[in-house]
């Protein structure tokens, strides 16, 4: 009973910690990318 | 803090006769200014001898400030492992440095230069690599309202850890008590919205989304709501056990009033005005009818890059993640705030690399979906992270019935951690059920 509970207490908050975390490291990459892909395109000459 | 026990043998006199509740003693009596010394004649002992034990408290001020009081009791013991952490990271980051400098300055460069320097429409037709892709990079993704979301909200979590990371370094938040610490994430996260609302709303018009109400609306209780539907199951669970450990009622509805009283408005504002703010214009046009991909290899499909764009961040931050998991559920206390900024700044730094780097090579593959999967490849990190604390959980913990974990709860070696998780332990006994302590080092 008590075990099933402190299980629960830990995947659950681990699932929002990785959640929090995901949401951080996606955002950071993406945000690299965004800046990186703009620079890159602005820097090329097009017709 | 600290204190000196200093034994005195002294033949103690008093003004008799002897009151057990109120004595007056004449050789220590702090109303008379009276206090023991080595002077005083010793205590014989003889059989039938009367003893009177008494003691004087002596305070002494210290240098010490008041936020670094523990630090004597906290000093490191394994200090070795940290610095292997830190050094671990800093080989992945100078590796993908490396990497990432060869392409920007060479491969880069004369990619420009070549682009730059072909003149004749021939010559352009004959072209290859990223530049193929022009018309199509700065196509808005499918689902860019949610990508925006996810985008401020990671924004807005970076903000809340990076301020306070330097609320601890700087010594506001003392590592002794662990509510504060909580408590100013909490109060940090929710003040951030403005961040999430800011960025959300900036980038949703950046890929010329038209719902920015919407928007507002999803950045504000989406990502919120599923963190507080999963604490308020735990929540209920461990009410529903009586257990000590369970946030109360006023809190949980202070929390609630946070998030849609303070947090909510903020992310409003935050979109209001990063709506307002003018966004760049897109460096190149877009077709109107997109490119079509060219078949990749197999280690380009997205599975695989994902999967292997999510290992180096959580590389560099393994070693620190044991500590904070133990701190976290085995009550330890974590102090290193220092090595944790050094490992989240080289989190950071890998995470734009590691990103910045495939998404190179997947528009170098002429494949032009890299919106979301520049998202993924660096947050997939936190697949691994999770797989880490289910395997931290299969080795590391072990649930164990309550009277056992009492008795190693309480063989800690600082006397005042034992005072704490004594009086831990009896309010868990009183409620005869056990709390998430119930876990042991094995």
């Amino acid at each position: 009973m008590t075990n099933k509970i402190s299980t629960a207490m830990f995947f659950g908050y681990l699932t929002i910690g990785s959640s929090l975390f995901f949401t951080l490291t996606g955002a950071v990459g993406f945000i690299a990318s965004f800046a990186f892909v703009r620079i890159i395109y602005g820097s090329v000459k097009l017709d | 803090m600290g204190f000196e026990a200093e034994p005195f043998s002294v033949k103690h006199t008093y003004e008799k006769p002897y009151s057990s509740s109120k004595p007056v003693l004449e050789t220590c009596n702090p109303g008379r200014m009276k206090y023991v010394t080595y002077d005083d004649p010793p205590q014989e002992v003889r059989a039938g001898e009367e003893i009177i034990f008494t003691y004087d408290v002596l305070f002494t001020p210290s240098d010490i400030k008041w936020a670094s009081r523990w630090d004597t009791y906290l000093l490191m013991t394994d200090t070795q492992i940290h610095w292997f952490s830190i050094v671990n990271s800093m080989m992945i980051v100078l590796f993908l440095s490396g990497m990432v400098g060869l392409i920007m300055l060479r491969t880069l460069r004369r990619d420009i230069t070549k682009y730059n320097s072909l003149e004749t429409p021939e010559e352009q037709a004959e072209e290859a690599g990223w530049k193929l892709v022009h018309g199509d990079v700065f196509r808005p993704p499918t689902n860019a309202g949610v990508l925006c979301v996810l985008v401020g909200t990671g924004a807005q979590v970076g903000c809340m850890f990076t301020i306070t990371l330097i609320f601890a370094l700087a010594g506001f938040l003392s590592p002794a008590n662990r509510g504060g610490l909580m408590t100013a994430s909490v109060i940090l996260y929710v003040a951030m919205g403005f961040v999430n609302g800011y960025v959300s709303g900036r980038l949703y018009k950046q890929v010329k989304g038209m719902d920015w109400r919407w928007n507002t609306l999803c950045a504000a209780f989406a990502f919120p709501s599923v963190i507080f539907v999963v604490f308020a199951a735990l929540n209920t669970m461990i009410w529903g056990q009586r257990s000590s450990g369970a946030v109360p009622f006023g809190t949980f509805f202070l929390l609630i009033f946070l998030w849609f009283g303070v947090s909510a408005p903020l992310v409003f504002l935050g979109s209001y005005l990063g709506t307002k703010a003018p966004v760049s214009e897109d460096p190149v046009r877009t077709n109107k009818i997109p490119r079509q991909v060219p078949k990749q290899v197999w280690y380009m499909a997205n599975f695989w890059q994902i999967a292997v764009g999510g290992v180096l961040p959580f590389g560099a931050i393994f070693i620190e993640l044991f500590f904070i998991l133990t701190s976290l559920w085995l009550h330890q206390f974590y102090y290193i705030f220092g090595c944790l900024g050094i490992v989240f700044t080289i989190l950071c730094i890998t995470c734009a690399e590691i990103s910045v780097m495939l998404t190179y090579f997947q528009l170098v593959a002429e494949d032009h979906r890299w919106w979301w999967r520049s998202f993924f490849t660096s947050g997939s990190s936190a697949l691994y992270l999770f797989a880490y604390g289910c395997h931290y959980f299969s080795t590391k913990l072990e649930v164990r019935p309550f009277p056992l974990t009492t008795h190693r709860l309480c063989d800690c070696p600082y006397s005042y951690q034992k005072g704490r998780l004594t009086s831990d332990c009896l309010r868990n006994t009183r409620y005869e059920r056990l709390t998430l302590s119930a876990f042991t080092i094995r």
